[in-house]
């Protein structure tokens, strides 16, 4: 009895400083903050200062986003975005370790990926969207391309730094084992260049979403086809204020979703655990 | 202001200066509270007066680009609002969504639309109704494709552009398809949103699009080319005549300034009714404006089907197609839920 | 008790592994036009088991020499045989210790940047987790085995490193200034660690210092190399040593035989000398100079004693 009696206050103290150390946390501030917009965004919709198709209450968009879920649309369109973007990122990644690697690989090419970096790099995805248009027809294909185009800079980018970056004497290290070609490359160089290579993949990530999105509201994609952009395109169109609120919060949630389960796992599971993380 | 100028420099005065400024900054503020609460007041007076001696009434309208608009430009050339007593300030905005939006939020006082995104924002609550009808244009699902003759030719493989979801194209292939696929959005998933030109260049360029439902003068250009037909018109989808656009004012402009909401009315018919009977004058006016020949502009502004026009058509049965479809939620009881008292005059007998 | 030699001349019972044969390594030069010659004349035979080190100033090319052993550059001119086959490359009879704690594989534990020595160095699966623990336990990190290298401090990453470079079972161990990045303390116990190791596992060490006592103590023999450039950095001789109307120059200044007995300690009789004779060899400029410890100690011990003959550019003076 006197055990369990222990037990219990340990873990009821336990607790509570779980608590007070959850509410001293910078995530627990923002959420704090957040929640106060909210209620701020709430009773200002039910102050009607605004006409209220236009500024909703943040319980309809809530309500919304629960239909939305229910009868599926919301969901597959977001599926279709997340299938644009994977195969999008997926690509890019593909084409610019092609690219890192004709850089450092075939001498005479380098000033060749550095200068389309440095040309291409600036230019927003979204703004080529015209031309590929053209070229790969409507819909889709052309927003994949975009995706993969934006995708593919930040990508070469951080790839030709991280392998630049790599101490030499892991590669000698490497070399002193016998290790040539395909497993210095590997078993040393890939690895060693991680940190950077996941710094790009996250801003390609970053920069994907964003292109998707904005290509699909932009010009639209359509029909079956058709991401969460055509779905707040085609809701706006419909005055259906609330369902494109509730648009932007599943986008909000996705990156939220993405860039700190998926790629704050990925980084615990390697670079931070590792100690070779450069976000620290 | 000497004497007070003095009295500051006096000596021994340095407090009882700080102080003076004090009590000025203090009167000052005061002046300040008085003069924003007089202001709006005297504004109204001083606009009772103006208007007394010369009316000119602000109006705000909404306008896109497009040979539909011409009324519009014409009534600018020709001075016709300031005629009746109006003061325009025109907005240029980019797509239908906008118009709506700026309409909702109040930032203009007159907008022009299609029949459905007004029913559209109409079934949602917006404090708005049509004023006048602005006119009826040919629109055309036009493809390059030979084997493509009606609608039941499309595959899940075709693309059909037109401007925007929920836009007057969208519910005329909508009539189409129920009639002649039996289901209103059996053809939804074919559709790509692009704006006129991007549709026109998809069209010609032959990429990604089959068909592109759109008005003129695009229209008239692609059918021009060798190839290009129309596989369905908006006679055969809706099956009769009815406004492409319609003037729409919100509730707010139309009961808080009556005067000028008949001014508008007054000066919009006069426009319309000088643009549908005076076409061969009206061309070389309009010709600069749109960057065309005098010729073609005169062929568009004499094409079949092109009509300058208030009358109102075609609302009730939008509605009630939009309504059994599944596009709004709510029905109009009458007309008079849709039109102003001015607009009832308008709609031709028998539409009810 | 140091006994200077001539490199050529035969160490009694000993077998040689490593020769260098009049070796030359010219770099481009930084500047652009022309090269840059690090390494000239270098005649040297190193015997099995020996604890042989390099010393000299900056830039006289010790680390070259030791890279070009390595198999990490390819000499300009000369050969180097290792049981008399002609070095390459880098292999895995040769093993690098490097100065940088960067060495080990940070995405791999202490155990993992062992095993994956083992496992290049094509050790069958089964095994390599044994023997990787025996050599961890060698270097007396048995208890690190899971930690990643940030966890470790400078000392510990040297460990780990010698540890992988040992359990491949390499024909010699090249140590580049291992111990240079690390505190005075630590350096000391590592020091003799090394030594004992050394003596446990009766492997050949090449080891590059510019730091006398390190060498003094730890060295059977200490290969002295001085600078082709004059100091002011001007480049004269390297032509010189091309268009043969003036004598090559060596790079090799001298060669001592240490013959202080084992365990060395900086204030035992002899040490001083030795010290003087390397720091006068090295030249007064020389960064080893600067250092208080070891300067102190040799002004204490400031009983000179004599020393065999002096072997300077290969010739007996």
């Amino acid at each position: 009895m006197r055990l369990i009696n222990e037990a219990r206050t340990r873990l009821a103290l336990m607790a509570r400083s779980w608590g007070q150390n959850l509410l001293r946390t910078h995530l627990a501030r923002q959420v704090a903050w957040l929640m106060a917009v909210a209620a701020g965004w709430e009773a200002l919709a039910r102050a009607s200062v605004y006409p209220p198709i236009l500024f909703p209450r943040l319980s309809d968009v809530l309500a919304t986003l629960v239909t939305e879920m229910r009868t599926g649309e919301i969901l597959a369109r977001t599926g279709w975005s997340l299938g644009t973007i994977c195969t999008g990122v997926a690509l890019a990644v593909a084409i610019s370790i092609a690219a890192a690697g004709i850089a450092l690989g075939i001498r005479p090419l380098r000033p060749l990926v550095d200068a389309l970096l440095n040309v291409l790099h600036p230019l927003p995805g979204i703004a080529v969207l015209p031309i590929f248009l053209l070229w790969f027809g409507t819909g889709a294909p052309a927003v994949l391309a975009v995706v993969v185009f934006s995708c593919i800079w930040p990508m070469v980018q951080n790839l030709l730094a991280g392998l630049e970056a790599v101490p030499r004497t892991q590669i000698e290290v490497g070399r002193n084992l016998g290790l040539r070609r395909a497993r210095l490359i590997l078993f040393v160089l890939i690895p060693a260049s991680l940190p950077y290579a996941l710094a790009g993949l996250r801003l390609a990530w970053a920069r994907g979403w964003q292109t998707a999105v904005a290509g699909e509201m932009v010009f639209g994609a359509g029909g079956g086809d058709g991401g969460l952009g055509w779905f707040i395109y085609k809701r706006r169109f419909f005055l259906e204020i609330p369902a494109v609120f509730a648009g932007m919060l599943m986008i909000i949630i996705i990156g939220i979703l993405v860039e700190h389960v998926v790629f704050g796992t990925l980084e615990r599971l390697t670079v931070r655990r590792w100690g070779m993380s450069r976000a620290e | 202001m000497r004497l007070i100028g003095i009295e500051a420099t006096s000596p021994g005065g340095d407090g009882q200066w700080w102080a003076r400024k004090r009590l000025f900054a203090e009167a000052a503020v005061i002046a300040l509270a008085l003069a924003v609460l007089i202001a709006p007041t005297s504004a109204l007076l001083s606009t009772r007066v103006s208007a007394a001696r010369q009316p000119l009434e602000k109006i705000r309208i909404a306008q896109q680009f497009g040979l539909v608009y011409a009324p519009l430009s014409i009534a600018r050339e020709l001075e016709i609002f300031e005629k009746h007593g109006l003061q325009v300030e025109w907005r240029q905005l980019g797509s239908g969504a906008a118009i709506n939006e700026a309409l909702i939020a109040g930032q203009v006082d007159v907008g022009f639309m299609g029949i459905p995104p007004f029913l559209i924002g109409w079934d949602k609550g917006v404090p708005w109704k049509v004023a006048v009808g602005f006119g009826e244009v040919p629109i055309m699902l036009i493809t390059y494709r030979k084997d493509i003759k009606s609608l039941t030719d499309f595959t899940s493989k075709d693309r059909i552009a037109l401007p925007s979801p929920g836009s007057v194209q969208h519910l005329l292939l909508g009539m189409a398809a129920r009639r002649e696929l039996g289901n209103a959005k059996a053809l939804d998933s074919l559709l790509v949103a692009m704006a006129h030109p991007d549709g026109m260049a998809a069209l010609l360029a032959r990429r990604g699009i089959t068909a592109h439902f759109t008005t003129p003068p695009y229209a008239f250009e692609l059918l021009s080319q060798p190839g290009f037909h129309a596989v369905l018109t908006d006679r055969q989808a809706f099956g009769g005549r009815f406004s492409f656009n319609v003037g729409v004012v919100t509730k707010q402009f139309h009961d808080s300034r009556p005067q000028a909401y008949r001014q508008f009315v007054a000066a919009l018919t006069e426009a319309m009714n000088w643009l549908e009977t005076h076409k061969k004058e009206a061309a070389p006016l309009l010709a600069p404006e749109f960057n065309l020949s005098v010729e073609k502009t005169y062929a568009y502004l004499t094409w079949p089907g092109v009509h300058y026009t208030v009358e109102v058509r075609g609302l009730m049965k939008f509605a009630r197609f939009m309504y059994e479809n599944g596009f709004i939620r709510n029905m109009p009881a009458s007309l008079d839920d849709l039109v102003w008292e001015n607009a009832r005059a308008l709609v031709p007998p028998g539409e009810e | 008790m140091a006994v200077f030699l001539n490199h050529h001349q035969r160490r009694e019972g000993a077998e040689p592994l490593l020769a260098v044969n009049s070796l030359y390594k010219r770099f481009p030069s930084p500047r652009g036009g022309g090269e840059l010659t690090v390494l000239a004349g270098v005649e040297l035979t190193v015997y099995r088991g020996e604890f042989l080190s390099i010393i000299g100033r900056s830039g006289c090319g010790k680390t070259t020499l030791l890279r070009c052993i390595a198999g990490f550059e390819k000499p300009s001119r000369g050969s180097l045989l290792i049981e008399g086959r002609e070095i390459t490359g880098p292999g895995i009879d040769r093993m690098m210790v490097f100065q940088e704690t960067d060495q080990l594989f940070l995405w791999l534990t202490v155990l993992g940047n062992v095993e994956f020595a083992l496992q290049a160095a094509g050790v069958p699966r089964r095994e390599r987790r044994a023997r990787a623990v025996h050599y961890l336990e060698m270097v007396g990190l048995e208890r690190f085995l899971e930690y990643y290298p940030h966890q470790l401090s400078g000392g510990m990453k040297q460990r780990v490193a010698i540890a992988r470079a040992l359990s491949v079972a390499p024909r010699m161990l090249l140590m580049d200034e291992p111990f240079a990045a690390l505190d005075a303390m630590t350096r000391n116990v590592l020091q003799q660690e090394l030594l004992r190791l050394w003596q446990e596992t009766k492997i050949t060490i090449i080891f590059v210092t510019h730091n006398i006592q390190e060498a003094i103590i730890q060295s059977d023999r200490i290969l002295v190399l001085r600078p082709l450039l004059p100091a002011n950095g001007a480049n004269t001789p390297c032509g010189a040593a091309d268009n043969g109307s003036q004598r090559p120059l060596s790079s090799i200044a001298a060669l001592i035989e240490n013959t202080l007995p084992r365990p060395r300690r900086p204030d035992m009789p002899g040490f001083g000398a030795i010290w003087r004779q390397l720091n006068l060899l090295i030249g007064h400029d020389g960064e080893a100079r600067t250092e208080p410890e070891d300067e102190a100690e040799a002004v204490a011990e400031s009983a000179a004693e004599p020393a065999g003959a002096i072997v300077l550019d290969g010739k007996a003076t």
